[in-house]
């Protein structure tokens, strides 16, 4: 396989953890169907993050093929037929790491770009 | 292409879709707006519905079912794009799949097949060997002593085949019919259960001549009983005894492949259905007629079997000097077996199978020729397809995929090709009434065996084009296009060896076939040695209703004459054998004077009983002395001429004596016959004796009536005439000699030319199919070349003689070469079949004019093709 196409897919990669976190990180308080996600992901950043269908779908149904989360059809309040996600146990475990490996890295970006900034600005 | 379960997940994501827009829609409202507005925002807020869902359903990820059914649809759009190219690499595949599979099928019937019984692997042949037959069959008393004896087989049986007559009722006339003498628990030894009644009980197979009771075969059973569920308890009568019927076979049930004997009785019945006999088959231990099986003891090796054997055979060969100092017992596979029982058989197998494979092999060259010129045409599309973003890996899958589908269409193409051949090999009836049948078939194996050989076909033939093609696509494709052609000299250098190999080798086999057709146009003008016209043969056996000697000469003596008495005939002969079939007996003689090589005391010579007429009946010439006077006064034979020409050469034969047989009975020579052919039109010059009748006698005698009127009007006179001299006389093989000579003599002949030339044909197609993909790849190769030439001047008809020059050149070449291997070749194959003659020169001038048309028509069409080249695409394309 031609070396490109390898950074390609590592750069899609790193887009799908970072969804895949805050997906697992919103089913931690309970059950949801995916427009709730959507729209507890968006109010939850304070409206800074607005996860597209295109890819909270694919994700939903990547991570349920993975284990990591169940579904389930069951009605709204409203007496709407849809589908609610669960957090399996192996997500549970997938949320602790994924979340540790995060604070790691966001920490250590922190760090760099606090470091440029000072270099730089000396 | 969609499956079940696929679907089902769509119309849940459907739903899920659904769902999601609906809440939006209702929040949406919920903020004060138009239920319209709102369902329309709802909508745009979500995105492309459509994308959405194909790209979480990419998420599920392919099953790989689904992966190939999307690359054969795939493969079928581009075969159906490209129909010449597919028809082309589906005849050529089918052709040499169907002749693989042809002759697999042959070979299985005649060799590989297992014995339709319980377990087959695990069933062995018990033989004895002497120095000069390493396959004969075992003594009973000798069976009886290993069954006894050996701890290496959990059971033992044996068979014999046996001609007796049989009847269903007292007054029925009794017919011959072909069945077995089986010893011991035949059935249970074999793991075969009778399909109605019972097998053989262990105390019905113990007490010589106690226990009169028999099993049908299915067929039999079938055809004399029309399948009644009643026929057991019973009584056919078998050589006059009523025999109960205790049970039938199974259908197909076979123990010699080739046999199906119609019914089984126990061995210890011998001595009572057949009294004649001068030594008991159940005491003597010299008489080894038992053809053994044995099943091996669980946790026993055929090695172990065999090591026990051996050391029995060895203890035996101490107790029986007389009889056993110079046998030795063996155990050996049923494959084995069958290959010593018939080593042409397997010879011939490995070469059929041999030759097909090589048809198939190029016709896979000849597919992977296509398929890479092709590639060429393809690697821009494939660069295109790689650049944006699918694998290597999936392309190479792709690609493979559609050389299995072409393959697999091939392998239909090929089976049905096979079925056509097989049902002709089927339909070859042997001449005679011995149920001999090859059991040709499309059966699993044989289907299993196709798909197998398509899927080798479509390995060899893709990979390398698949991989040729992504390895151009990778890196320069996109860039060059079609002109570069760095690398390419070898490999179109070997393509067009390989070209020259298959013209070479088409060339052998059609030369070889040509002279086989021109051996068999001089075998149909050659004398037999015989009369072939306006004979009429009935076989008798008056042993069968217990005649003695005295009668049985007494019969045949009357019986003669008073066929020639019949209005018609012309004249009337005895004989025990009849040309072209194995049933002459061999007879050891020692030819006086001749000086034996040390070792030897004897020779072995094939020998017939005749009466005084046999010579001019059927025109056999007597070249020197004498026929047979009507009664002889001392022991007197006839030779041929090549038994003069190998004892006697430059001596007279006449007053010469022969001491023949065991007991050395001394004969005068009074005769030298023309040596004619015996058993084979294609035999080498064979020795013959001819002994008086009524000097000598056999039970079984052929009557040989010549008439001028049409032979087969004499059939009902003649059987009229046996039943008026005794109503009980079995009568069998009544036919006449023309339809026997011609079927049974010249069809075998026939049948072996059409394999032979079947395959030269389709070895001569597949090199025509190889040139025309060189020529085409040559020209997909050279257009920019061939713009070039044409922008600056060249003519189209010039462009086309470009080509046709080089595929005239390839053609001339690979015929060169072949002629050159034919002559070997050739000589290789006249030294076995005496019939070939030499090369005539008409076949080696007609096969190289042949090939040379067919390859012009080959390079015709990419030649057409090249020269409507228009320079101005070609030249701007790239």
């Amino acid at each position: 396989m031609p070396p490109k196409r390898e950074a390609y897919r590592d750069r899609i990669e790193l887009l799908q953890g970072t969804l895949d976190l805050l997906i697992l990180e919103t089913l931690r308080w309970g059950s949801f169907h995916g427009y709730a996600i959507a729209n507890s992901i968006r109010a939850g950043s304070g409206d800074l993050l607005d996860v597209e269908t295109g890819s909270l779908y694919p994700a939903l149904h990547r991570l349920e093929k993975k284990g990591w989360i169940r579904s389930e059809w069951a009605l709204t309040e409203n007496n709407q037929r849809a589908k609610y996600y669960t957090l399996a146990p192996a997500g549970k475990k997938q949320l602790a790491i994924q979340k540790s490996r995060w604070e790691a890295v966001s920490g250590a970006i922190t760090t760099l770009l606090n470091r440029t900034t000072a270099e730089g600005g000396a | 292409m969609r499956f079940p379960w696929s679907r089902q997940r769509a119309r849940d994501l459907e739903d899920e879709i659904q769902a999601h827009l609906a809440m939006a829609t209702r929040d949406h409202i919920e903020r004060g707006e138009s239920p319209r507005d709102a369902a329309w925002n709802a909508r745009r807020e979500f995105g492309n519905e459509a994308l959405v869902k194909e790209v979480t359903r990419a998420m599920w990820g392919w099953s790989s079912l689904e992966r190939l059914a999307a690359d054969v649809k795939y493969a079928l759009r581009m075969l159906r794009r490209n129909p010449g190219f597919t028809l082309t690499a589906v005849l050529c595949l089918g052709l040499g799949i169907g002749a693989t599979t042809a002759t697999f099928g042959l070979a299985d019937a005649l060799l590989f097949r297992p014995l339709p019984v319980r377990d087959p692997a695990r069933l062995v042949v018990v033989t004895s060997s002497t120095p000069e037959n390493s396959s004969e069959g075992l003594s009973y008393r000798d069976l009886v002593h290993v069954r006894d004896h050996a701890r290496s087989f959990v059971a033992v049986t044996a068979f014999q085949l046996a001609s007796l007559t049989i009847a269903r009722s007292p007054d029925e006339v009794p017919r011959r019919k072909m069945g077995m003498y089986v010893a011991g628990d035949f059935f249970g030894a074999l793991g075969v259960v009778p399909v109605l009644g019972r097998g053989f009980a262990p105390y019905e197979t113990i007490t010589p001549g106690r226990d009169p009771v028999v099993v049908l075969s299915h067929e039999f059973w079938n055809s004399e009983f029309g399948a009644q569920r009643g026929v057991i308890g019973r009584h056919l009568r078998i050589n006059g005894i009523p025999f109960e019927i205790i049970g039938v076979a199974p259908e197909d049930f076979a123990v010699v492949p080739s046999m199906r004997p119609a019914y089984f009785v126990p061995f210890t019945m011998r001595t009572r259905l057949w009294p004649a006999a001068d030594r008991d088959p159940l005491e003597a231990r010299e008489i080894r007629g038992l053809n053994v099986r044995a099943r091996l003891a669980p946790s026993t090796g055929i090695a172990q079997a065999s090591a026990e054997i051996e050391s029995l055979g060895a203890a035996l060969a101490e107790s029986f000097p007389d009889t056993h100092s110079r046998h030795t017992l063996h155990v050996r596979t049923e494959l084995g077996e069958r290959v010593a029982q018939s080593p042409h058989v397997a010879v011939v197998s490995a070469a059929l199978i041999t030759l097909a494979f090589l048809v198939l092999l190029i016709a896979c060259a000849n597919v992977a020729s296509l398929l890479l010129a092709r590639a060429r045409s393809r690697a821009r599309e494939i660069a295109v397809r790689l650049s944006i973003g699918a694998s290597a890996p999936r392309l190479f899958r792709q690609m493979l995929t559609e050389s299995l589908v072409l393959s697999v269409l091939a392998a239909v193409v090929g089976v049905l090709f096979a079925f056509a051949a097989i049902a002709y090999l089927g339909s070859i009836r042997l001449p005679t009434d011995t149920p001999i049948v090859i059991p040709t078939q499309l059966d699993l194996r044989v289907l299993l065996f196709a798909l197998g050989a398509a899927v080798l076909t479509a390995l060899l033939a893709g990979a390398m084009p698949a991989w040729s093609s992504l390895r151009q696509a990778i890196a320069p494709a996109l860039k060059a296009g079609d002109a570069s052609t760095t690398g390419g000299r070898n490999r179109m250098f070997a393509r067009q060896g390989l070209v020259v190999g298959q013209v070479a080798l088409s060339v052998v086999l059609l030369v070889i076939s040509g002279m086989l057709i021109d051996a068999f146009r001089r075998m149909l003008i050659l004398d037999p040695g015989i009369r072939t016209t306006g004979v009429m043969m009935v076989e008798l056996d008056p042993s069968l209703i217990r005649y003695t000697a005295g009668q049985t000469r007494q019969f045949y003596t009357t019986l003669v004459e008073r066929a020639r008495q019949l209005p018609g005939v012309e004249a009337a002969a005895l004989s025990s054998a009849i040309p072209f079939r194995p049933n002459f007996s061999d007879e050891q003689v020692v030819p006086e004077g001749y000086d034996f090589p040390p070792g030897q005391t004897a020779a072995v010579v094939s020998s017939s009983i005749v009466d005084a007429s046999y010579f001019s009946t059927m025109g056999v010439v007597l070249l020197q002395g004498r026929a047979f006077a009507s009664t002889e006064s001392r022991p007197v034979a006839i030779v041929n001429q090549e038994f003069v020409r190998r004892y006697w050469p430059g001596q007279e034969a006449l007053g010469k004596q022969i001491r023949i047989g065991a007991n050395q009975e001394l004969v005068e020579v009074v005769g030298v016959a023309r040596t004619g052919k015996y058993l084979s039109l294609a035999e080498l010059p064979q020795p013959y004796l001819y002994l008086p009748f009524p000097q000598r006698h056999r039970s079984r005698m052929t009557l040989l009536v010549q008439t001028e009127a049409d032979a087969v009007r004499m059939a009902g006179p003649i059987l009229e005439l046996v039943r008026s001299l005794d109503p009980n006389q079995p009568v069998y093989n009544v036919r006449d000699l023309q339809t026997y000579y011609e079927q049974g003599v010249l069809g075998i002949a026939l049948t072996a030319m059409q394999v032979v030339w079947a395959m030269g044909l389709t070895a001569l197609l597949l090199a025509s199919f190889g040139l025309y993909g060189v020529i085409s790849f040559s020209v997909a190769r050279r257009r920019r070349e061939i713009g070039i030439r044409m922008a600056i001047g060249a003519d189209r008809s010039r462009i086309r003689r470009l080509f046709l020059k080089q595929g005239l050149s390839l053609a001339a070449m690979g015929t060169a070469v072949g002629i050159g291997l034919a002559i070997p070749a050739f000589r290789a194959a006249s030294a076995g079949l005496a019939g070939l003659g030499t090369l005539s020169a008409w076949t080696l001038a007609i096969v190289p004019a042949c090939l040379i048309a067919v390859a012009l028509a080959a390079a015709c069409i990419p030649a057409w093709h090249a020269s409507r080249i228009n320079p101005n695409v070609v030249l701007r394309l790239d």
